[in-house]
This record gives structure tokens, sequence and C-alpha cells, in this order.
């Protein structure tokens, strides 16, 4: 009898609690609805007469990653690693006002032509032979790796930090505005990789930037 | 000041012709007979009557793509129950009544536009305007059954009372970069009065 009770008890408050979260869902909802259709009010007739309309600006995330140079690692005379390197500038929008002075922090994805293995590998061809390349992030406080895919958070800027006023300068800027680098991108191939076959090898990496 | 002094001489007007007429205010008496007619004048005065409506939301977002400024606009429908001009008076809910939107979180920020009025509804004709400020001498309101109401609908999509004016705002891109990410919220008011 107990047994039976309890379990009248327990149907009954779970029919309750879902009535109940059935309507705040609706509410929900309705308010939603009601905010976003009918926000604008209309004006009645008058001696005069006033309407409002209501304003929205979504002021996205947003990102510029400039400056990119090609990276010319020269002819390799026989021993020793290549290694070549790229100033560039990173500038991403902020949800932190100017003022408070926060540093400023992003995200860097880097890719590669990819291999058999993986599509993102740091690769350079031939046209017949691979050799692999690493790369390097240097940042405000230190050097980095980058893995192939991988996207590294945690990025600080170098330099100016790139608040939003100077992402708008940037973007107001010459046809090059990347004057002041606050990124650099190292580019090595081990002796190793480099005693793998002849000839010219070229590939291409793509940086992707984001703010975080 | 210049309604007021418009409609005394409307008045002095119609009390000038009256008098010409011969027909001041004056209710006459029949007399005794078979039949008796009185008769007694009868004078209504319509104040002018305003009003506008069919307004829709501005929503705007910005990437930092492309190279120009934001804008958005909305459409309105401006009727009067007489023909002749009027102004209209716009205000942002920002400081001082200023032409903002504000970002509350997670440091209140705000971001200024600016307004402009079209009494064509196609914005070919749009004249900037300052909050507060009167923008007077726009035209081409809707009368007679035109209202802007449709059947106590206001807003209506079909019917009388098409659109005849349009409001601009436009945000600059320097000013859109410059302000921190997320959404901001405005409400910008205006306010339709006879000429």
């Amino acid at each position: 009898m107990n047994l039976f009770m309890d379990r009248k008890k327990h149907f009954k408050r779970n029919y309750t609690n879902q009535y109940w979260l059935v309507f705040f869902i609706s509410i929900v909802i309705y308010s939603a609805f009601s905010a976003s259709v009918w926000a604008a009010t209309q004006g009645n007739i008058g001696s005069s007469s006033t309407g409002t309309v209501s304003l929205t600006v979504v002021n996205r995330e947003f990102a510029l990653i400039f400056g990119m140079t090609d990276v010319d690692l020269g002819t390799w005379n026989g021993s020793g690693d290549l290694s070549g390197s790229d100033d560039i500038c990173v500038a991403v929008s902020s949800t932190i006002p100017t003022f408070l002075g926060q540093p400023r922090f992003y995200r860097l994805r880097a890719t590669g032509d990819g291999d058999l293995g993986s599509a993102d590998a740091f690769t350079l061809s031939n046209g017949v032979d691979q050799i692999y390349y690493r790369v390097f992030l240097t940042d405000e406080d230190s050097q980095i790796e980058m893995l192939p895919g991988n996207i590294n958070s945690g990025n600080h800027f170098i330099g100016t930090p790139q608040y939003n006023a100077n992402i708008a300068a940037f973007f107001g800027g010459a046809a090059n505005p990347c004057i002041t680098p606050n990124a650099t991108i190292t580019i090595l191939v081990e002796e190793a990789e480099l005693t793998t076959g002849a000839g010219i090898h070229t590939g291409t990496l793509t940086l992707e930037l984001s703010a975080e | 000041m210049k309604t007021g002094f418009k409609r005394l001489v409307q008045t002095s007007t119609v009390i000038a012709s009256m008098l010409a007429a011969g027909g001041v205010m004056s209710a006459t008496d029949g007399s005794l007979g078979a039949t008796s007619t009185g008769d007694l004048d009868i004078q209504v005065d319509i104040e002018p009557r305003m009003q506008i409506a069919r307004l829709s939301d501005i929503l705007l977002s910005f990437d930092g793509s492309g190279t120009g400024d934001v804008a958005g606009f909305s459409t309105a429908c401006v009727y009067r129950n007489e023909l002749g001009t009027y102004e209209v008076t716009a205000s942002g809910d920002g400081t001082g009544s200023a032409f903002t939107v504000t970002n509350a979180a997670p440091v209140p920020s705000t971001i200024a536009y600016t307004v402009e009025w079209d009494d064509t509804s196609t914005g070919a004709g749009s004249t900037g305007v300052t909050s507060g400020t009167a923008l007077t001498g726009q035209s081409g309101v809707n009368t007679g059954t035109d209202e802007c109401t449709v059947g106590g609908v206001a807003g209506a999509a079909a019917g009388p009372g098409v659109a005849n004016a349009r409001v601009t705002v436009t945000f600059a891109r320097a000013d859109l970069l410059a302000a921190p990410s997320g959404t901001y919220n405005g409400v910008l008011t205006l306010l339709v009065s006879p000429e």
C-alpha cells in the first residue's frame, strides 16, 4: 500500500513538474517571439504621433591576418638545417573595451599540403618526393611549435597589444598596412629531410586566425 | 507658435467669411403659423491629426568584411487628415537622447549612429536629422481614408496607408571596428507633427 502511495506521489510530482516545464517553455518561446516580432511600436492617430524602432547591431568577432610573405629557404649546401621566417600582423576584435587595457589572446591554426596519412601535414614536394617541415609561432611570450591542424590557443600579441583601436587603424591603413609585425612564423626543415630527393620543393602553409 | 498663429488666421478667416455672408453663428426661431421653421448653424473644428505606423525593427550584423559603413532602414506610413506638410523629430535612447546603441556586458559600451529621414520612402531624398531637432517641411502624407492602421492592425501588409517615408540608420565602419564585439541594442523614437 505504501509502495503504491509512493508511486502515486512520485507520478504526481513528475506530472506537476512536467506541467510547469511546459508552461515555462511556452512563456519563454512566447516572450522571445513577442520581443523579436513586435518590438517596434506603431503610433496612434492624434495631434502628433510617436512610433519607435528597435535597433540591434551584432558586432561579430572578426580577425585579420596580413603581411604574409613567401618564404624562400634557399639552396641546401649539403649539411645542416634550413630555416626561414615571416613577420606577420595579426589582429582580432575584442569583447574587452579598449580602456580596460587587458591583454588579448588569439587562436592560430596551421595546415600544410598534407600527405597520405594527414591532410594537414606540413609537407613540401618536388612532384615526386615529399619532405616535412616544422612550424613555430613566436608570440609575445615565447616560441611554440605548431602542429598540423591543431588550434594553438592562448597566444598573446607581441609588441603593441592589438586592441580594437589598433584594428581600426590596421583596417584603415595603406595597401600594406603591416608596418609593425606582431607575430613571427618560422619554418624549419631539418637536415634529415633534406637528404631525401633533389630539386625544388614547394608547398603552401595556411594560417587560420580567430579571436579567443 | 507657428501652428497657433496659423490656426488663429484660419479661425479669423472663417469668422470673416461668416460675417461677410451675414451668417454669424445665430440660430433663428420659427414664427407662429400653420408650420414653423427654425434653423441653427452647425460648426465643427477638426484639428489636424497625424499618425506614424508600419515601422519595422532594424537588425544589422557586422563581421569586419567589406569596406563601407553599415546601414539599415525601416519604411513608415505617415498619415494626416488633410493635405499639408509635417515635421519629424527623431531621438535615440542614449545619454541626452543621443543616437547610440548599447552593449551592457561585460562593460557598457556604445556605438553611435546617424539618422536620415526621407519623405518619399525610396531613400533618394534622405536628409540627416539631429536628435531632438525637428526636420520640417516634410510632405507626401497619406490623407482621407488612407490611414496607416488597417482593420485595427497597425503595420498590416496590404491595403491603404502604404509606406510613404523611410528612416535610415547608419553605423560608421570605423566605429564598429573600434567597438568591442557583442550585441548592441537601442530604440529610435520618431515623432511626427503637423505644420
